[in-house]
């Protein structure tokens, strides 16, 4: 009996230690953004695009396409390349249909981020076309940042978020962390766009 | 009464299986032991392997694949280790991710870091930070390198803990995971030489012939940082005071610095050997600000060689480079220059296709700069290249000269890539029948006579000014000014003691003294790792290791300058003042500079 109770004691312990140590299936399942509907008001200024163009951000929003829009920089550590990578999954998914959605990544560091740097990053992340990243003066950046309540005067405490707008309204979806692809495709369907 | 019993053998068996159910596949765990092939010659394996934490490229020059947030898929090329870990491993912060130390000495220790909470004045001061009951400890056991091969594949810490989801979950088999790992073990593993738990030995070079009056303004400088980081020392070394009366024993001791002047004599091709012999002589952890009659290229080759951060030279000619690592310049120069006057043409005077140009360059190394920092531009912005003339060494450009040139080319705009003659050309220019539409000019080359644009060339001549245009009296400017007095630095058109104020923020705050207590185990003696989350000053977690330096400075956030309009920072960037202003000048003996566009050109 003392020697039943003994193994039986060392396999809880083990079931436990276990279970202790196991990956937590659970951690990873949950949330870890925040949707809203929000409506911004879209300023009618000039940006500058990877090939150094200028465009009007209004016009790119009211393209009559669907416009996702997120904020990052070039020499990004951690935020932005995660951001972008849902970009480039969801441009995979489209496949040749890339351009039938508008992807607009605005730059935080405008200072260093010229054409040429933009275009590298784009490279970098395999971007297709319907993919821009618009840089501009500090001034008009700020402007942008301001207009989808986004403003952060250092770069470096910059935050996940992201902007989806259908085209024939001016209301934005707005999700606030870091999304996965299934999720960020979800939402993106639920905002109306058929994938 | 009747007894249950249990064969032993079935309730292990049991035991077993339910223990087995919970773990990892048995890739995890025996991952690193087991090798595919034979493994390359111990070089070649920290090369391969510094290849796949720098640039995600797998051993076999294939791209690494990895997938974040359960099923986002990401690859090497766009999310490598150093993305996060930085290129030092001691970690980064950005937003609310903080990326922990992935260095060999941290990894395979047991691990505790803890938020730097603000002492309670109504108590009194803890021993340590660990006492604190406020504090949120993180902790994990001492990686293996199983349970590393574990955390870099599955995303699971030792502890069984799952690590943020951002961390990519990296497809690497066993012998390239053994390769990673190996790097992994020998990075930021030993203090950088110059350190020592005294001081810190740091030096600045002087190049050839440099101006007395610059090179007493430069040192002046260089003295008050070194002074001002040993005085904040010599204080804290001796007690922690925590205010409201409140001093206890020092816990923690700051290195002073020192700095070394390393004199180069002779041409410019002696001085590579010359920093040799003054290295091996004396190692210093870095080198400070820094003067040269010349390009710093040899500096700067000398550094990238031995891997020696050098911050902040005073040169009007860089090295510019996307890639190199170790020399932060306060810009690029007289480079930036033109290439500021390709960028305003191209958009703001939206100057044709197909205008023509005609350059000319003086046989100077900064004329050739800022003609070449034009052409990249230019070539960039796809268009044709200019027509360039390039005088002699010494040689004079007479007006009868030019006009002949413009009468060939008949250019739209002419790149007077000049000194000292400046002046002359842009009279002769004001006083031929038909003056020019418009004339660029370089504030670098013309010195401090820009009262030399005579006054009947100003309304087409257009300077391209990397400064300021105030003397700025924000708190900011008046706080750096004082600060400079107080310590006998000059302030003068030199601009040498402005900029290198800078100093101030990318040197000293790294290395910042604070008033808070340490555990002295954070140092990597001891046997355990402990350390303050969401601080990258070098003092507080101790690394003194070159490329920590460079990531901290990359992590900074942008901020005010006594010379520039703004300085910025981001991780790899190498160039705190990105700007410069196109200006013209108001008539008059001591004319207003105009400004024709912003500080930042695209």
């Amino acid at each position: 009996m003392k020697n039943c109770l003994r193994i039986a004691i060392i396999a809880g312990l083990l079931i436990i230690s276990a279970l202790t140590f196991a990956p937590s299936q659970a951690g990873a399942a949950s949330k870890t953004y925040k949707r809203t509907v929000e409506r911004y008001h879209i300023p009618d200024i000039a940006l500058i695009n990877q090939e150094g163009k200028n465009v009007r951000l209004k016009s790119l929003v009211d393209s009559g396409k669907p416009v996702i829009v997120d904020f990052i920089f070039g020499t990004c550590t951690t935020i932005c390349p995660v951001l972008s990578a849902s970009f480039t999954s969801l441009q995979n998914k489209l496949g040749a249909d890339s351009e039938k959605v508008h992807l607009l990544s605005v730059s935080i560091d405008p200072e260093n981020d010229t054409p040429r740097v933009m275009r590298d990053y784009l490279k970098r992340y395999r971007a297709k076309p319907g993919w821009d990243f618009l840089t501009g003066s500090r001034k008009d950046v700020d402007t942008v940042m301001k207009s989808f309540d986004a403003y952060i005067s250092n770069k470096m405490s910059h935050y996940a978020v992201t902007f989806i707008h259908m085209p024939g309204g001016n209301s934005w979806i707005r999700i606030d962390g870091i999304t996965s692809t299934s999720e960020f495709i979800e939402e993106i369907k639920k905002a109306g766009l058929a994938l | 009464m009747h007894r249950l019993y249990f064969p032993t053998s079935l309730i292990a068996a049991v035991c077993l299986l339910t223990l087995l159910s919970f773990l990892p596949p048995p890739t995890v765990w025996c991952a690193g032991i087991v090798a595919a092939a034979p493994l390359p010659p111990p070089e070649e394996v920290i090369r391969l392997g510094e290849r796949m934490y720098r640039d995600g490229i797998l051993p076999s020059g294939s791209t690494m694949q990895a997938v974040i947030r359960d099923d986002v898929q990401v690859h090497g090329a766009s999310f490598s280790c150093v993305s996060c870990h930085l290129r030092s491993g001691i970690g980064s912060i950005e937003g609310q991710i903080l990326s922990p130390p992935t260095n060999g000495l941290k990894l395979f220790k047991p691990y505790y870091q803890y938020n730097p909470v603000i002492p309670d004045p109504n108590k009194p001061p803890p021993k340590n930070m660990m006492d604190r009951p406020d504090a949120k400890p993180f902790y994990r056991p001492a990686y293996t390198d199983e349970t590393l091969a574990a955390a870099i594949r599955f995303g699971v810490n030792p502890a069984g803990r799952e690590l943020n989801p951002v961390m990519p979950r990296y497809e690497i088999d066993d012998r390239d995971m053994s390769i990673l790992i190996a790097y992994l073990k020998t990075l930021s593993a030993e203090h950088a030489p110059g350190v020592s738990p005294k001081e810190i030995r740091f030096a600045t070079v002087i190049a050839g012939t440099v101006p007395p009056d610059q090179r007493t303004e430069m040192l002046a400088v260089l003295d008050a940082v070194i002074k001002d980081h040993n005085a904040k020392a010599k204080k804290r070394n001796k007690h922690l005071n925590y205010g409201d009366n409140r001093i206890v024993d020092a816990s923690f001791n700051y290195p002073f610095f020192t700095l070394s002047r390393w004199e180069l004599t002779g041409p410019p091709e002696t001085w590579g050997s010359q920093l040799e012999e003054y290295y091996r002589k004396e190692p210093v952890f870095a080198l400070l600000g820094g003067m040269a009659s010349g390009s710093w290229q040899p500096m700067h080759d000398f550094s990238e060689q031995h891997k020696i951060p050098c911050l902040l030279p005073v040169t009007d000619l860089p090295v510019v480079s996307d890639s190199d690592w170790y020399t932060l310049y306060l810009s690029k120069g007289a480079w930036q220059e033109g290439d500021t006057a390709a960028r305003y043409l191209d958009r703001i005077a939206a100057l044709p296709k197909e205008a023509r140009v005609l350059q000319i360059v003086e046989e100077s190394a900064t004329s050739r700069a800022v003609a070449d920092g034009f052409e990249a531009a230019w070539k960039e912005l796809t268009r044709a290249a200019p027509v360039t003339v390039t005088l002699g060494r010494g040689e004079q450009l007479s007006v009868s000269d030019i006009q002949q040139k413009i009468r060939k080319e008949k250019p739209d705009v002419i790149l007077l890539w000049t000194s000292g003659q400046t002046g002359t050309i842009l009279s002769g220019l004001a006083a031929g029948s038909a003056a020019p539409k418009r004339v660029h000019v370089s504030s670098t080359l013309l010195g401090s006579g820009l009262a030399q644009v005579p006054e009947k060339a100003r309304p087409f001549t257009f300077i391209s000014y990397p400064y300021r245009l105030d003397e700025g009296k924000e708190l900011f400017h008046v706080n750096a000014r004082a600060w400079l007095k107080k310590n006998s630095a000059p302030v003068t058109d030199l601009r040498i003691s402005s900029k290198l104020f800078a100093l101030t923020k990318v040197f000293l705050e790294p290395f910042q003294v604070v008033k808070r207590d340490f555990n002295p185990a954070g140092q990597g003696s001891g046997l355990v790792i402990m350390e303050e989350q969401f601080e990258m000053m070098l003092h507080v977690r101790r690394n003194y290791y070159r490329d920590y330096l460079l990531d901290v400075i990359g992590m900074m956030a942008d901020a005010n300058s006594l010379a520039f309009e703004r300085v910025s920072f981001g991780p790899g960037q190498r160039y705190i003042s990105k700007g410069c202003y196109i200006i013209k000048l108001s008539p008059g003996a001591q004319p207003n500079l105009i400004k024709e566009s912003d500080w930042v050109i695209h």
